[in-house]
C-alpha cells in the first residue's frame, strides 16, 4: 500500500514532496524510512563499531528526530544530505556521550564504489575490504568520515559540505589530508598499493 | 511494511509525536541573525569608542612622563574597548556560522566581512560623534567608568611632570594665567613657547601646557588646544601682539 502511495500517476514522488505529505499524515513518513533505512544503516556501520541492536536503536532515534524536525527541512537541500547530516550528528553525539571514538567496523561495508580520479588517487588499485577497514580504523574520525562520504557513499563535495556543515573548501582540504593520512597509515601497516 | 518502519510509525502514533512547528525554526534562525546583527552593532560601537579613545590620546607625551613609547602604549591602550570589540566580533561570527547556511561560507570570508563591516560602521560612528556620546553616556550612568575626558584631565593634572591643562583666565604680554581643574591658578610664561595645532589664546579657551613648574609658575615649552592630540609641527612663538583678536596662531591659518 505504501509503495502505491509513493506514486502520483506514473511519477514517483520526490523526497521533498513526501516530506510535505508526512507533515499532514505521519503514515507517509514510512516511505522516507523505506528509502533511507538501508543507506543510513550502511553509513552508521561505516562510521562506528556498533552492534546490530545499537544500530537499530540509533536508526529509530534518527528517524524520530528527522520526523520531529521535518519543518526544518530546507527544500533547497537534498533530503538525503539532510538525513545524512542528522545521522552523522547523532552518531557523533552518541559517542561523545559515552566518551569514546567511533571505530570503523564492518569490513563488508568497505567496498569502494565508482572509478573517479579521486578514487584512483586514493587507491592506486582497489584494496580488499578488510585492508581498507584496517586502515580506516586507525584514522582520525574527521578524516575517516570525509573518506566514507566521498568514496563509499559517493557524495559530491557540495553534499559532503551540507552533511558535515563545513564549507566546500574545507571539505576539499579535509579530503586531501585524509588521503595523506590513509596512505601513511597504509605504509605503517605495510599494506601495499601495488 | 518492514519491521523498523512499523516500529517507528507505531512509536510516532503511540507517543503522539508531532513535527516541531515551523514558526519555532523560523524564530530560531531569526534569533541567530538578530544576535549576529546586534553583535555587529555593539562591535561597531566598541570600535568607534576605541577610535575616540585613540584619537584623544596624546601619544607623544611619553617622554614627559619618563616612559618609553612601548611602556606608554601598553598603559594607554583602551583595553575595555579592545576586549569588547573582540568579544562582540567573535559572538557575531559564531552566530553567522550557526545560521542555517552559515557553514557554506569560508570562516575567513565571514571573519574578514565581519571585521570590515564593524570597522566601517565604527568609523562612521566615530565621525558621527557616537563614540563621544556613548563615552559620555557611560560616564554619566556608571560612576566607576572613566571617560576619555576624565582620563585626559588626569593626564593633564601632573604639574610635577610639567603637564597642566585648564582654562585661560587672562592673557598678557608674554604670560597667561591658567586655571587648572582643581581651580588653582598658574602663571604660564610663554616667551619661548611652541604652539601646536589650531590654538587661540583667548580668555576662556581650554589648553594644554607642557613645560616646567616652579611653585605656581610654569615655563611653557609647548601649548596645545585642549581638544585633539596635536602631533604636527607647530610654530615657535617669539613675538607678541596686543588687541582683541587671537593673539597667537599656528601656521596655515
Amino acid at each position: 500500500m505504501l509503495d502505491l502511495m509513493e506514486m502520483d500517476g506514473d511519477k514517483i514522488k520526490t523526497d521533498g514532496e513526501i516530506v510535505i505529505q508526512s507533515l499532514n499524515d505521519s503514515a507517509h513518513f514510512s516511505i522516507l524510512i523505506d528509502r533511507y533505512e538501508e543507506k543510513l544503516t550502511r553509513y552508521i556501520r561505516r562510521l562506528c563499531d556498533c552492534s546490530k541492536e545499537d544500530i537499530e536503536d540509533l536508526l529509530q532515534e534518527i528517524f524520530i528526530k528527522i520526523y520531529k524536525n521535518l519543518n526544518d527541512f530546507d527544500q533547497s537541500l537534498k533530503f538525503s544530505s539532510w538525513a545524512y547530516r542528522i545521522t552523522h550528528n547523532e552518531v557523533i553525539s552518541r559517542f561523545r556521550r559515552i566518551k569514546s571514538h567511533p571505530q570503523g567496523a564492518d569490513i563488508s561495508e568497505y567496498e569502494i564504489k565508482g572509478n573517479s580520479p579521486d578514487t584512483i588517487l586514493l587507491l592506486d588499485q582497489k584494496l580488499d575490504g578488510r585492508k581498507i577497514a584496517e586502515i580506516l580504523k586507525e584514522m582520525d574520525i574527521k578524516y575517516r568520515e570525509v573518506l566514507v562520504l566521498r568514496f563509499f557513499e559517493e557524495k559530491d563535495y557540495a553534499e559532503i559540505s551540507d552533511i558535515l556543515q563545513k564549507p566546500a573548501g574545507t571539505v576539499a582540504t579535509l579530503l586531501n589530508r585524509a588521503k595523506y593520512q590513509f596512505r601513511n597509515i597504509a605504509k605503517q601497516l605495510n599494506i601495499n598499493f601495488k | 511494511m518492514k519491521e523498523l518502519q512499523r516500529k517507528i510509525i507505531d512509536q510516532i502514533k503511540e507517543k503522539e509525536i508531532q513535527p516541531i512547528p515551523k514558526p519555532f525554526f523560523v524564530f530560531k534562525n531569526l534569533t541567530v541573525w538578530v544576535l549576529a546583527i546586534v553583535s555587529i552593532i555593539l562591535g561597531a560601537t566598541s570600535s568607534s569608542l576605541l577610535a575616540y579613545n585613540i584619537a584623544n590620546q596624546d601619544w607623544n607625551i611619553y617622554t614627559h612622563l619618563g616612559e618609553s613609547f612601548w611602556g606608554f602604549l601598553v598603559s594607554a591602550l583602551p583595553y575595555l574597548w579592545i576586549v569588547s570589540l573582540i568579544a562582540f566580533l567573535s559572538f557575531a561570527i559564531f552566530n553567522i556560522e550557526k545560521s542555517k547556511k552559515g557553514y557554506r561560507y569560508s570562516p575567513f570570508l565571514i571573519l574578514f566581512l565581519s571585521i570590515g563591516i564593524t570597522i566601517i560602521l565604527g568609523a562612521v560612528g566615530y565621525f558621527a560623534g557616537i563614540g563621544a556620546k556613548t563615552d559620555n553616556f557611560l560616564g554619566e550612568k556608571f560612576s566607576s567608568y572613566q571617560t576619555v575626558e576624565t582620563q585626559k584631565i588626569q593626564t593633564w593634572s601632573q604639574p610635577d611632570k610639567g603637564l597642566v591643562g585648564g582654562t585661560i583666565k587672562s592673557v598678557r604680554e608674554d604670560e597667561l594665567t591658567l586655571s587648572d581643574f582643581t581651580g588653582k591658578e598658574w602663571t604660564i610664561n610663554i616667551s619661548e613657547t611652541v604652539l601646536k595645532g589650531k590654538i587661540d589664546l583667548y580668555s576662556g579657551e581650554m589648553i594644554k601646557v607642557i613645560g616646567q613648574s616652579f611653585g605656581d609658575q610654569i615655563k611653557a615649552s609647548e601649548l596645545r588646544p585642549w581638544n585633539g592630540n596635536m602631533t604636527r609641527q607647530g610654530q615657535s612663538f617669539n613675538g607678541m601682539q596686543n588687541g582683541n583678536g587671537p593673539m597667537y596662531m599656528n601656521n596655515g591659518r
